[in-house]
């Protein structure tokens, strides 16, 4: 059990604002770890939208092999930044040696290719840079795309925040999308990869769950995408399922539902497109989840998405003003950041709902 | 009153911490409470003044299980939303959430009574009970419930009022799907849309007992809740249906019975089955059953007399022996006696074998002394 | 007969102690009713007077009545089966079969050059009482979900224990296409049932009494009419009655063809009548009691009706051991589920079933590159299933388990991608140690879609064979219990409406059981494959199969 939380505003927000959010749901985490993914930055990225960041925690050896690989492909760095960490002692946190932020412009050969090759070119990049650090135990490299920022660390997600002076607002860095966590996430051994969110091509995920279907699930996605090559938790496989769906297949976004937890049989055959469902149940069945899941979803297009278990097993929270809107596993969280919302309007996706916020911090919900 | 902040900057206090805190200041007799909680769990129980005055909590912004295992004489006003199992083990505490409560609200509460002013969760109210030595726990909900709730409820009395229900996919009705699952005991009150119930359930209107019990518990629900004008729009009683457990009998029992209901297979034969059967132009059949040990043309064998062994010495042994009585002496027969089984004389011999009494079991042939009887097999055609 | 003669005993003449059963009676209890002289469908008793002291005037006992007792005859003709009947309509408790140790039958039982034959589950089961354990009794469910997650409660949550039937399209095959934020289907797919994960196996009109086989079908229809269990049945290779054919009910039905293509004469002038599609055709390639060896239906069991749904006359059927004409998987593929497939206009799913085989994986294979999209499913019957008459070799010493092959099928498949394309049912002892839910659970985690029940329906329906060689004489048309015999004399014991009651209760039972095994391990809806729940408590079947060691 963990719990999550995303929020989507207007004017970017720095990180303490999510950390804000997590603050009141403490308890319902083990405060083993803070991961967070940024979109649509502002403040020292903010200049530098088109140009892919590459997220990176790793050491001095496992930089300069990311620089010389980078190097080779063709990359040009246009920006890095280097977090000021507080490196005081007593912080109860696991730091690598190096925290690295840097923008690229694509390799001359990509400039003028259209914009799939190029996504493909970065999640290529990606994949061979954490195969490179992986071999030399060197680091890790947690997102590699315009505009997106991820950090990740294991320790008490306060001296996390302490480390790298989170609460300090400085604007430098800032996002109008934010999805967080405070847990490392894997029952054994720790593992960096493990921690949500994930990120894979412009899209974002972050679930409080069991995936007792996890072994199914990870056999079949592996077969379908090179990219899905992560499977340090079992909620991994939600996020793959979802760039399958939307990016793979192009499906609309209602079908993320419908495959993760498909309506009963009878039920979809009584139904005017019960055919197309079935038929997505049956060519999908081994992408289908079991066990409790609260999901949250951020999509390269800045849509944000919740939906939950087919029995409702654990909880979600989405509400909002005219300029934030946000989820979270309680209401603690939201009160803590939104106090001032009508609260009537707060919504809890049912078992049966998708929910998708868009950039103008519309709602929509869907039932499937 | 003792007044606690629990967040200072960035800096939280723990559950642990504010907990302890309450509890020392419960000790020294301490009886009024205002917490600006964030998020810190199980505030408000199980507490209690020694002199038995009420404990009383306003609470902004509690986590999840605020007022478990509440004990009589706690009062807890949760100003805002709460998050899940608000109330849960609720042992005779009064509790008042002023907005939404999370999953689970009621969860196993046995007495007391928590009032929703808003909508609750998911599974609300399931595992509720009653506790014989209080009086019924109660739940009353202003606005809907989410999916599963009322699982397995064993008692107390819940009120989902259904107003103001939620807007979106979904939220017309003012319980979620599949409620009530397993309930054996207590009532749930419901105004308004009601999803499939199951079938260990049932669906009634009120009678004048529960418009009085509810007539009687409104006032005060809407009055601590703050919302005394809907007064008037809810106590519409022809809005409102009960649902009761339809047995005093566990779930997997009612499935069980629900099982034995349905039609025997010989039943189903009977009325849905194609005259005759499925090979009734082919095989005649006429479905009799027959004993294992069967006569006339259901013998498996029969005793026939070889009158090339020898001539029967009228010893009757196999007359004696025949454990069906099929064997007669032609002479009985010869004197009128009945013989209304049919027997046939055999040829040569002075005997008669009954085909219908015959089992072809050869103890005739046994006992012969002349070895006549033969047992061979009836060959079918 | 008189005993006063007794002929001479030779020494190399059988004794009833070299028959595999030995029949006790005790003169004591008996009060003579003959009963069990008169039920024994095997003639293997007589009544007969025990000889008196050497040398008696028989005359001098002539005032006494006589008493027979009841003796076993010790001749292999009329050996023992064991199955009891004698002892069922004893009024006194007099009389019982018992197994004799010391017994001679594998040589007994080969007379007159013939090979011994026999009816009833394969594998080395009837000599010896097979002391080994199966591979599914080495594995227990163990990862149970404690504090994870939640595990489910089987009366409370919704299950949903259906699988499919056909051939399912890759995400990529499929024909959908946006359009106005939903998807819409823009092409033909190849018919896919999803169906409850069991199927009533393949037993023959024929190789079953028509009471016995009605009761199968009427299970069927009960289960799915009054219960929404939609529980099919394959027709086995015998035909279906023209009745069936011709109503709705068919639709419970898979039509089975196999290399004799008996029945299908009349399922083919059925077509232009059929109200309803069939479930499914199945292929039979071959059958995992008698890998090797074609279906095998004694002259004695060709009853008229039997001639006429089938065409032929009162004679020994030999159903070929392969499809004539077909010699290569390819062919297969194109002949029959080609055929089968246009034959129903596209509309009925056609797999098809091989007996388990070092060589499955290399079919499955093939059938898993079929870019026609005509095979829908792969039936597996390992050599633990049961047959109605087969050469006792091929029973005891031919065929393959069927577990390590479902797993490796299902393994290959998943390295292609390919899980789930093909539906693999599997077969072949699955039950037959009674607990029916718990083999098809751990063969489903293991990667199997559904089991397909076979022997343990007949034993519902009154059948008295066992693993420990008792009866399994379904091959001499002289069944006791009227199920495997077209004796009418035999088939009037067996009640339609009792055998199918029984069967319907079990698959009540199962269902309920199946939900308890799905409960603690979280699952809502059948984990093909998913092996992770599965421990071994035996090394060697973990690591074959690939899962997780426990002790």
């Amino acid at each position: 059990m963990c719990r999550i939380g995303s929020i989507k505003c207007r004017e970017a927000a720095p990180p303490s604002l999510a950390l804000r959010l997590m603050l009141p749901q403490q308890e319902g985490h083990d405060n083993s770890g803070f991961a967070l993914v940024m979109q649509d930055l502002e403040g020292v990225f903010g200049h530098y939208k088109e140009m892919p960041l590459l997220s990176l925690a790793c050491t001095a050896q496992g930089l300069q092999l990311v620089s010389d690989h980078m190097a080779s492909l063709g990359f040009v760095q246009v920006a890095q930044w280097v977090p000021e960490v507080d490196a005081r002692p007593g912080l109860n946190m696991a730091a690598m040696p190096r925290y690295v932020f840097s923008n690229y412009d694509y390799p001359e050969a990509f400039r003028r290719r259209g914009r799939r090759e190029r996504e493909e070119l970065l999640l290529d990049t990606r994949l061979a840079l954490r195969r490179l650090l992986e071999a030399h135990d060197a680091g890790y490299v947690y997102s590699f795309w315009p505009d997106v920022l991820t950090l990740k660390e294991i320790g008490d997600p306060a001296d996390i925040a302490a480390y790298f002076r989170l609460w300090e607002d400085d604007g430098r860095l800032v996002a109008r999308n934010i999805v967080a966590q405070c847990r490392q996430n894997t029952n054994y051994g720790i593992v960096r990869y493990a921690a949500h969110p994930f990120f894979l091509q412009g899209h974002t995920l972050c679930a409080n769950g069991e995936n007792t279907m996890f072994t199914r699930n990870r056999e079949f996605l592996r077969s379908l995408h090179r990219g899905y090559a992560g499977f340090e938790s079992d909620s991994q496989c939600l996020l793959y399922t979802l760039h399958y769906v939307l990016r793979e297949l192009g499906w609309p976004l209602i079908y993320y539902k419908h495959v993760l937890t498909p309506l009963p049989a009878a039920e979809a055959a009584g139904r005017e497109d019960g055919d197309v469902l079935g038929l997505i149940r049956e060519s999908l069945a081994q992408l289908e989840i079991n066990g409790p899941n609260a999901v949250i979803g951020l999509l390269p297009d800045g849509r944000m998405l919740a939906c939950c278990d087919a029995k409702k097993l654990r909880p979600l929270v989405v509400g909002g003003d005219a300029d934030m809107v946000a989820m979270a596993s309680e209401v603690c969280g939201l009160n803590a950041i939104l106090p001032q919302r009508d609260k009537a309007r707060d919504v809890y996706p049912g078992e049966r709902e998708l929910l998708v916020v868009d950039n103008g911090l519309e709602m929509q919900r869907w039932l499937q | 009153m003792l007044r606690l902040s629990t967040v200072h900057g960035h800096e939280r206090m723990s559950t642990r911490e504010l907990l302890l805190r309450i509890r020392s200041a419960v000790e020294a007799g301490e009886t009024e409470f205002s917490i600006a909680a964030s998020g810190q769990h199980d505030i408000g129980g199980p507490l209690w003044n020694a002199q038995g005055r009420t404990l009383r909590f306003e609470i902004a912004n509690p986590g999840q299980r605020v007022g478990s295992m509440a004990l009589p004489g706690t009062e807890i006003l949760v100003r805002g939303p709460a998050p899940a199992d608000v109330g849960w083990l609720n042992a005779g505490g009064h509790i008042t959430v002023l907005g939404d409560a999370g999953d689970t609200t009621g969860h196993c509460a046995a007495a007391g009574r928590i009032h929703v002013g808003g909508r609750a969760g998911a599974r609300t109210g399931s595992l509720m009970k009653h506790d014989p030595l209080h009086e019924p726990p109660e739940l009353w909900v202003l606005g809907s419930v989410g999916s599963f709730a009322f699982e397995f409820m064993g008692g107390g009395k819940a009120v989902v009022c259904g107003h103001d229900r939620a807007s979106g996919p979904g939220g017309a009705a003012t319980l979620g799907e599949r409620p009530c699952v397993g309930m054996v005991g207590g009532v749930v009150y419901v105004r308004g849309a009601c999803p499939q119930l199951p079938p260990e359930v049932r669906l009634l209107p009120l009678d004048a007992g529960d418009r009085e019990w509810l007539g009687g518990g409104m006032a005060g629900f809407l009055g601590a809740i703050g919302r005394p004008e809907l007064l008037e729009p809810l106590g519409r009683w022809e809005e409102w249906r009960k649902i009761v457990p339809a047995a005093r009998a566990g779930h997997a029992e009612a499935a069980r019975g629900a099982r034995a209901q349905r039609p025997g297979v010989r039943e189903f034969h009977a009325r849905a089955w194609p005259e005759g059967g499925l090979f009734g132009d082919v095989l005649p059949d006429d479905g009799g059953v027959a004993e294992v040990v069967a006569t006339g043309p259901g013998r498996l064998r029969a005793p026939w007399p070889d009158p090339a062994a020898g001539k029967c010495r009228r010893c009757w042994q196999c007359v004696r022996a025949c454990p069906r009585a099929a064997l007669r002496r032609r002479e009985a027969a010869g004197t009128g006696a009945p013989e209304a089984s049919g027997a046939g004389d055999v040829a040569g011999f002075p005997l008669s074998v009954a085909e219908r009494r015959c089992i072809g079991c050869g103890l005739c042939a046994a006992v012969c002394p002349e070895g006549i009887w033969r047992l061979a097999p009836v060959e079918l055609p | 007969m008189a005993s006063v003669n007794r002929p001479p005993v030779l020494a190399q003449a059988p004794s009833v102690g070299d028959l595999p059963w030995m029949v006790r009676h005790d003169p004591g209890r008996c009060v003579l009713c003959g009963s069990c002289v008169a039920a024994c469908t095997f003639g293997a008793l007589e009544a007969a007077l025990p000889p008196r002291g050497a040398g008696a005037d028989e005359r001098a006992r002539r005032p006494q009545p006589p008493r027979p007792v009841i003796v076993q005859k010790a001749d292999a003709v009329h050996a023992c089966t064991g199955c009891g009947m004698c002892e069922k309509v004893c009024p006194a408790q007099a009389i019982r079969p018992e197994r004799s140790a010391d017994n001679r039958w594998p040589l007994l039982g080969r007379t007159a050059g013939l090979p011994a034959r026999r009816g009833g589950r394969g594998g080395r089961s009837v000599v010896e009482a097979p002391a080994r354990e199966r591979t599914l009794d080495a594995i227990v469910i163990g990862r149970i979900s404690q504090m994870t997650d939640p595990a489910l409660d089987s009366e409370r949550h919704t299950f949903e224990l259906r699988s499919p039937l056909g051939r399912l399209l890759r995400p990529g095959e499929l024909p959908l296409r946006a359009q106005g934020g939903r998807l819409v289907l823009a092409g033909e797919t190849p018919p896919v049932r999803w169906i409850y994960p069991v199927i009533f196996s393949d037993m023959s009109i024929g190789a079953l009494s028509t009471r016995a086989w009605e009761a199968l079908v009427l299970a069927v229809a009960w289960l799915n009419e009054e219960c929404g269990l939609p529980v099919r049945m394959s027709s086995g290779e015998g035909g279906v009655p023209t009745r069936l054919l011709e109503s709705e009910r068919l639709r419970y039905m898979i039509l089975q063809i196999a290399s004799g293509h008996f029945g299908w004469n009349r399922i083919i002038g059925c077509l232009p009548r059929m109200r309803a599609d069939p479930a499914a055709v199945l292929i039979k390639v071959g059958q995992g009691a008698k890998p090797g060896d074609g279906g095998l239906l004694p002259a004695a069991k060709v009853a008229p009706h039997i001639q006429a749904i089938r065409g032929v006359p009162r004679a020994t059927l030999h159903s070929p051991p392969n499809h004539q004409g077909l010699y290569s998987i390819e062919e297969a593929v194109q002949k029959m589920h080609l055929s089968m497939n246009a034959a129903f206009g596209f509309r009925v799913p056609v797999a098809v079933k091989c007996a388990a085989s070092a060589t499955s994986v290399a079919v499955y294979n093939n059938l898993l590159r079929d870019p026609y999209h005509i095979c829908g499913g792969f039936f597996l019957d390992g050599m633990l299933g049961g047959t109605g008459a087969a050469y006792a070799v091929s029973l005891e010493h031919t065929g393959h388990p069927v577990v390590s092959v479902v797993r490796d099928c299902y393994r290959a498949a998943a390295a292609q991608g390919l899980q789930g394309r093909i539906p693999l049912w599997a077969g072949g002892g699955v039950g037959m140690n009674g607990d029916a839910a718990a083999d098809a659970f751990k063969l489903v985690c293991l990667g199997a879609d559904g089991v397909v029940l076979g022997r343990l329906l007949l034993q519902l329906l009154g059948c008295v064979g066992n693993e420990h060689g008792r009866c399994n004489a379904c091959n001499t048309g002289r069944c006791p219990m009227g199920i495997c015999t077209q004796d009418e004399r035999l088939v009037r014991r067996l009640d339609v409406d009792r055998g199918a009651q029984a069967i319907v209760d079990y698959m009540l039972a199962f269902d309920a059981e199946l939900r308890k095994l799905l409960a603690p391990v979280g699952n809502s809806s059948l984990p093909v494959g998913r092996a992770d729940a599965l421990v071994a408590t035996r090394r060697d079947v973990a690591e074959r199969l690939g899962i997780a060691y426990a002790c």
